[in-house]
């Protein structure tokens, strides 16, 4: 290495050596000062750009934040896959009301219940307008014991969470740089803006990436218990919620059909345990006014039917026109 | 700990440099708290290993002082082997296994033990230490010292390997004399260079090379896939160890310390031997030193100095992995550079320089496959889809191989720009941008571990 000798260069090299650690803060305070501004979710915290919504293209688990606080919303469906093929556009003809659709594949109840937690706190009915209705998807993941789902990658709970310090910092990334840029695309026309009510077709996705229609439908192979403990963490979690949406709100809990052979054979234990489980979540929906429970859940001709499934899991278009009608019927009834 | 991780850059290190720092003044005081936080460093990994380090710290100090009071021999060729057998029992005992039961049926189920981090490195410095000391050599070192010398953390798991004698005599210098701010400087932009190489280059090939080596482990490959593990690869292990090693030399800057280079433009290169000279510099002057010269002897035939080559080379390739892909991508360069001596001896007329570089980084290139297939059958899948047996597919990351290529090939080396560096005014700033903008993509890459950590 070569040494330096002359007094000006060390002194050169001394005063850079204090000018690269401030420079490294000013910058990166800038960088994450600019995101933050840019608001890359569309979070509306802190932001200049504020109602610009998020790009189309944008992974449902990064749209909800969004979605979410829409002030013209009236009501809202949370859940998995389970739950997206109900179209906000049909139920928007049958009750004139702005549905929107925050469900995300590939979450149980924790995540849905944080998608939950957020949307509850963007409508309040104190200073931001309450829903009208709130519709969740219960599939057996709300009947396991803990509640825990695999996910491919992290949820991102920094997103729906109410620590700011957890938000801003999860913010300095290339993923953020990225979306912060498509947000600016979105802004400039360059890229199209994720529709307001939030639908995505299933279908469209499932025969893009999924199985094959009726790939794995065989009504001689039946589920077995879900959790055998009889103990379900969803319900405590959903029973913890409920006192956060407001009084004159609407909530719908939709057991979702799955294909029979997803179900057990009646008079087992593991069907008295789906039966003890939807009691538990009976008794939440006893003890606060204006919640109802619709049972899809059960082995029946709907369920039976392999033309009405695309899986085990994922019913089809003739069931969800079901479901909605349904849906439009008893939040009607119950707004009088 | 990786040195690629926020834990890392904002948490471990500002913590070592402010006591260090601190404590300039105070040799002994700064010296223990550089060894504490070493053996932090080290216990971070796993703290299960850590007392094989400190044992492995005294027990060979301990021979050390055993040899200048009783003067025996034996003392120290007892200790070089108890170096061996520790390395063979943790890194070859199921290799071993495996050799015993494919040559006999006989399985000895012995047990499979975990790979200390580093180990390959720190019992080569202790090897050092008493190979030095039988050939007459008579350094004496504290204890403490000597410690430091084994377990100085930007060295302690993936080298460079020092001699004792390049690295003990600079410990007890004032970290303040002469030239600090230009030594902390340079070891600033030496850590972000190879920040920049790691997570621009080698983590975006891993991205496309591991998934491609995976899948040639299980089954056939595509064509594109077989270019694209082997080409990515060859690039890959450059970048991720070149980084590695301007990381720790760069952070030792920062401590005060000079560590020798390791990379020196290995693919700027027209033979085998140029090319080792080149490559892990610090690892081939080892084997050279302690392994070649010693089985050479003084002024060998051709035949010995072939043979001598030709052990050293699959020896080399053993220390790099314990399995049969190793043992024969070492042989491989062990014929490689064998036939380049033989050339050489009977003057045959040498290619032109262009070609002759284009025959050994080929050569290199091939052989790398067996460094990094994770079996025999996986090497050759993915020779099979370089021969155009398999579907055809696309070569992923190439833009990255070909700015990887032409840096590799025409660029400046690491050492080269820093030392190049003067304080310009706008040198900080600079480094500024790049750190930041380095920070970002950081903080959500995967982070691959050093290529050189499982060695």
């Amino acid at each position: 290495m070569s040494s330096s000798t002359s007094t000006s260069e060390r002194a050169a090299w001394r005063r850079a050596l204090w000018v690269y650690p401030v420079a490294c803060l000013a910058l990166a305070a800038l960088a994450l000062a600019l995101i933050v501004v840019i608001d890359p979710y569309d979070t509306g915290r802190f932001t200049l750009l504020d109602g610009y919504g998020v790009p189309a293209a944008f992974g449902q688990r990064l749209t909800a934040a969004s979605l979410g606080r829409e002030p013209d919303t009236d009501a809202a469906i949370i859940g998995n896959s389970t739950i997206q093929l109900l179209d906000p556009a049909r139920l928007l003809e049958q009750t004139n009301w702005r549905f929107v659709s925050l469900a995300m594949t590939l979450t149980g109840p924790i995540e849905q219940l944080a998608v939950a937690r957020w949307l509850a706190r963007h409508h309040d009915g104190k200073r931001k307008p309450a829903l009208k209705a709130l519709v969740i998807g219960l599939d057996k993941t709300w009947c396991q014991a803990d509640g825990k789902i695999d996910t491919p990658q992290p949820f991102p709970h920094w997103l729906y969470g109410d620590n700011t310090l957890d938000y801003v910092a999860a913010l300095f990334n290339m993923r953020s740089v990225n979306a912060g840029i498509r947000k600016l695309k979105v802004i400039s026309g360059a890229e199209p803006r994720l529709r307001p009510d939030g639908y995505r077709n299933l279908e469209l996705l499932l025969a893009a990436d999924g199985p094959a229609v009726g790939a794995d439908l065989d009504l001689s192979v039946h589920a077995t218990a879900a959790s055998g403990t009889g103990n379900f963490a969803a319900v405590r979690m959903l029973s913890e919620f409920v006192p956060m949406v407001p009084a004159t709100t609407v909530v719908v809990l939709v057991f979702v059909p799955h294909y029979a052979a997803d179900l057990p054979l009646s008079d087992t234990a593991a069907s008295r345990e789906i039966d003890q489980c939807k009691a538990a979540y009976g008794e939440i929906a006893a003890n606060r006014p204006n919640t109802v429970i619709l049972d899809y859940l059960k082995t029946d001709g709907l369920t039976s039917d392999r033309g009405n499934f695309w899986d085990r899991l994922h019913y089809r278009m003739p069931i969800a026109r079901l479901i909605e009608t349904d849906i439009a019927a008893v939040v009607r009834g119950a707004h009088g | 700990m990786l040195f690629s991780t926020f834990g890392f850059i904002f948490g471990f290190l500002p913590i070592a440099l402010a006591g260090y720092w601190l404590l300039a003044r105070r040799v002994n005081a700064r010296l223990w708290f550089l060894l504490a936080i070493s053996l932090v460093f080290y216990s971070y990994w796993d703290w299960r290993f850590t007392p094989l380090l400190v044992g492995s710290i005294v027990v060979n100090w301990t021979a050390a002082q055993a040899f200048f009071v009783f003067e025996r021999r034996w003392i120290l060729i007892a200790g070089i082997a108890a170096n061996l057998i520790c390395l063979g029992i943790f890194k070859y005992l199921g290799f071993f296994e495996s050799i015993v039961f494919d040559g006999t049926g006989w399985n000895p189920s012995l047990a499979r033990l975990a790979l200390p981090l580093g180990i390959s490195f720190f019992t080569f410095h202790n090897i050092i230490y008493l190979a030095d000391l039988l050939r007459g050599r008579r350094f004496r070192y504290s204890f403490r010292d000597y410690a430091l010398y084994i377990a100085l953390f930007p060295q302690i798991l993936a080298g460079p390997l020092v001699r004792h004698r390049e690295i003990i005599p600079q410990l007890p210098m004032p970290p303040l004399r002469d030239g600090w701010e230009e030594r902390a400087g340079r070891g600033v932009a030496l850590f972000l260079m190879g920040l920049g190489k790691k997570l621009l280059i080698a983590d975006v090939l891993a991205s496309h090379v591991d998934p491609a080596f995976a899948d040639a482990a299980g089954n056939a490959i595509s064509i594109g896939g077989a270019w694209t593990a082997m080409l990515g690869f060859a690039l890959q292990v450059y970048f991720d160890f070149s980084a590695y090693s301007d990381m720790a030399i760069g952070l030792a800057l920062l401590f005060g310390f000079q560590l020798p280079y390791n990379f020196d433009a290995p693919y700027r290169t027209s033979s085998l031997h140029q090319l080792w000279r080149q490559w892990h510099m610090t690892l081939m002057r080892f084997l050279r030193d302690y392994l070649f010269l010693p089985l050479a002897g003084h002024r060998p035939s051709e035949l010995r100095h072939l043979w001598a080559l030709f052990a050293t080379m699959v020896l080399a390739g053993l220390w790099h992995g314990a399995g049969w892909t190793f043992v024969i991508w070492g042989a491989l360069h062990g014929a490689g550079m064998s036939l380049e001596v033989i050339w050489r001896h009977r003057r045959w007329p040498m290619p032109p320089t262009i070609v002759a570089g284009f025959l050994t980084m080929s050569f290199w290139t091939v052989a790398a496959v067996l460094f990094r297939a994770p079996s025999m059958q996986a090497a050759f899948n993915v020779f099979s889809g370089i021969a155009g047996h398999g579907p055809s597919g696309p070569v992923l990351g190439w833009r990255t191989m070909i700015i990887g290529a032409a840096l590799a090939m025409i660029g400046p080396t690491s050492q080269d720009l820093v030392n190049r560096l003067r304080p310009w005014h706008w040198l900080a700033p600079a480094g500024a941008v790049a750190t930041v903008a380095l920070l970002i993509k950081m903080a959500d890459s995967p982070s691959y571990e050093f290529i050189y950590f499982h060695f």
